[in-house]
């Protein structure tokens, strides 16, 4: 028997029950596959700015206080010495596509009505592209890589009345222990695109003008370094283990490398959270679809229960009655599915293009950006298609396997 | 082709109710038998017919094919049974309200996996359009039929796997003298050329005429077999018209 054929022309007949099959079917598979892309940009677009932004794939830093410090952004940093021939060994490494040294450490402000504590963070101007971009200028310009000069977060400048050109006076205690004074040149303010909760609690120098303040031209509190695609951080972080002792241990406080995922316990959590949720939500769609396909199959089964019992009167098997209403469900579930899929792969196209602009503060801070950006997922596309098949035959199948069994007589006589 | 219906009741529970729908039957069909079941509305003809067609099964007794009893058969070997060996026209037609009228016709081949496109079977589903007279309606779907012409799509759909035992449920109830007469021609014709047995349940004088057999049932029971003996009865003797045919 042409199944298909007769499956196309009970759908056209049950129009507006399959309308509704349908649409359930087409927001479901719509659903888990447009989320699925936002899933994976959550993930890349963390584990990008996180690594590109933050750590490197694997950072040398003293050795965390497992005591009193969490992770890689909730810690005390202390300076290392690390001499410009190691930093050179490592980035002859094949392995290694760049290295990046940080200095990060505690300063006081001199404003002219208050003196205030905070952070201070230095990084290679010239060398550290991803991180200058990841910096939108609201007034002024950003850093020059040898002069003195700062650029402030907004907030801070508006609270603490900071404009373009003030100097200001920044003291730092020194690698030798000491203290250091210098006037630093207010030349922007800004905003971060990614990461600001975390970035937005600096100021920002260039590493020339930090290795002045804490008087050593060697000093740093992290060395991020980063790998190519295919290494591996874990293996490169325990690979360093030796060269450290070896060089760098009699001139500085117990240190180590460590791969980002180690040192972003917090980070990693959030993504297993967030990916739990999506697989909940997933659930719960599924059985919601679960229930509505097979109450709409259920009464397409009572509506056509004569037309089933004929059909086994003209001897068609259980099987084949099955097979009947499992071809119609399916059908309907492809091209239901398929256009949810076509839909949020549109929509995903656009996404990608605008960005999803983020102005809550608090859900900036979340995500860490200020723009969001899906990412391509292809099994994203692939899955909904087929969770929807799998639960629409499976629930066809239940449903029809049960009413091909009926005794023949019995639902004559009902009818 | 011979069936045999051996001390064959059935019983129904409706609600708390028992319900006897047919008492201690006995009789055989064979081919080329042209029987006719007649009644009154409750008689239990339609559960008889049922019981042939192997759509129902007996609560006692055995209903047996060719030496083999149905109840033996799975679910699969039935629904093969009743597509190759049987045809049934229902009293409500039921037609495939999707398929037009070859369609319908055609749907037991189809589930009977025979070529689809067998020239054959195409001439002979023609053949049986023409023969009940749905020649200018071949494309219509049974909402766009009238009742009499859905019936002769039903009948024709009885007919078109060439069954050895057709079963039918008043079928000419709802056509006029013209129709009724070629398909009556056209089913003894049948039961002549190809050895099909014909059993119907009917009050149609010319069809009860035309029929070798006339078996008359009340309250479940066979009360007339005017082509064999009728199995004793234990209850109160019932009126019985005896049937006057050729």
């Amino acid at each position: 028997m042409n199944t298909t054929a007769m499956a196309f022309k009970n759908l056209k007949r049950n129009r507006s029950r399959n309308l509704m099959q349908g649409a359930l079917i087409f927001f479901a598979a719509f659903m888990i596959s447009y989320f699925a892309q936002f899933l994976a940009g959550i993930t890349k677009n963390f584990t990008s700015n996180l690594v590109e932004l933050a750590t490197g794939d694997v950072y040398l830093s003293s050795t965390i206080n497992a005591d009193t410090e969490q992770n890689s952004f909730d810690r005390d940093y202390e300076y290392l010495r690390i001499p410009a021939d190691f930093i050179a060994d490592i980035k002859a490494n094949p392995e290694v596509k760049a290295v990046n040294p940080r200095l990060e450490f505690p300063v006081r402000l001199s404003l002219p009505n208050d003196t205030l504590a905070f952070l201070m963070s230095a990084f290679d101007v010239k060398e550290e592209r991803r991180l200058r971009e990841n910096f939108q200028i609201i007034e002024g310009r950003m850093l020059a890589d040898d002069g003195f000069e700062i650029i402030v977060p907004v907030d801070m400048a508006r609270q603490q009345n900071i404009r373009i050109g003030d100097q200001i006076s920044v003291l730092a205690g020194t690698v030798d222990h000491k203290a250091n004074l210098l006037q630093l040149k207010v030349v922007g303010t800004f905003k971060t695109y990614s990461l600001s909760t975390w970035l937005n609690n600096y100021i920002y120098t260039s590493l020339t003008t930090a290795r002045v303040l804490v008087d050593d031209a060697a000093a740093v509190t992290r060395l991020n370094i980063h790998l190519q695609e295919k290494a591996d951080p874990e293996m490169f972080a325990t690979s360093l283990a030796n060269p450290i002792k070896e060089k760098l241990l009699a001139n500085n406080p117990p240190l180590d490398a460590t791969s980002w995922k180690k040192g972003a316990a917090f980070f990693t959590s959030l993504i297993f959270g967030i990916e739990a949720g999506f697989f909940i939500i997933i659930g719960m769609i599924c059985t919601i679809l679960s229930c509505a396909i097979g109450f709409s199959i259920m009464m397409g089964v009572v509506e056509r229960k004569k037309e089933i019992a004929t059909l086994g009167a003209l001897g068609a098997s259980p099987k084949m009655i099955r097979k009947m209403f499992m071809t119609e469900s399916i059908l309907l579930s492809d091209i239901a599915a398929f256009s949810g899929i076509v839909l949020a792969a549109i929509l995903f196209y656009f996404t990608l293009q605008s960005g999803v602009p983020i102005n809550n503060p608090e859900l900036e801070g979340f995500l860490g950006a200020s723009h969001f950006y899906p990412a391509l997922d292809i099994a994203g596309f692939i899955v909904p298609f087929i969770i929807c098949k799998v639960v629409s035959a499976n629930v066809s199948f239940l449903i029809a396997n049960h009413a091909s069994k009926r005794p023949i007589a019995a639902v004559m006589v009902e009818n | 082709m011979e069936i045999k219906l051996i001390n064959v009741n059935k019983e129904y529970q409706l609600g708390e109710t028992k319900v006897q729908a047919l008492r201690n039957i006995n009789f055989t069909v064979s081919a080329t038998d042209f029987i006719t079941i007649a009644g009154p509305s409750g008689s239990g003809k339609t559960t008889l017919l049922n019981m042939l067609g192997c759509i129902d099964t007996p609560t006692q007794g055995s209903v047996t094919f060719d030496g083999v009893a149905s109840s033996t058969l799975d679910l699969v070997a039935q629904a093969a049974l009743r597509n190759t060996k049987i045809g049934i026209i229902f009293q409500a037609f039921n037609l495939m309200p999707v398929l037009d009228v070859y369609e319908n016709i055609e749907l037991p081949t189809l589930i009977g996996k025979k070529p689809q496109k067998s020239k054959d079977t195409r001439e002979w589903i023609m053949h049986l359009i023409e023969a009940v007279g749905l020649s200018d309606r071949i494309h219509h779907r049974p909402d766009q039929l009238s009742g009499g012409q859905r019936q002769r799509v039903a009948i024709a759909r009885a007919l078109v796997n060439r069954p050895q035992l057709v079963l039918a449920d008043e079928p000419t109830a709802n056509l006029d003298s013209n129709t009724s007469f070629r398909i009556l021609e056209l089913v003894k014709n049948l039961n002549r050329t190809e050895n099909t047995a014909f059993v119907f349940s009917t009050h149609d004088e010319d069809i009860i005429k035309q029929c070798d057999t006339v078996i008359k049932m009340r309250d479940g029971a066979i009360v007339e077999n005017s082509g064999g003996v009728v199995a004793p009865v234990n209850r109160a003797p019932v009126n019985v018209k005896v049937f006057d045919h050729a």
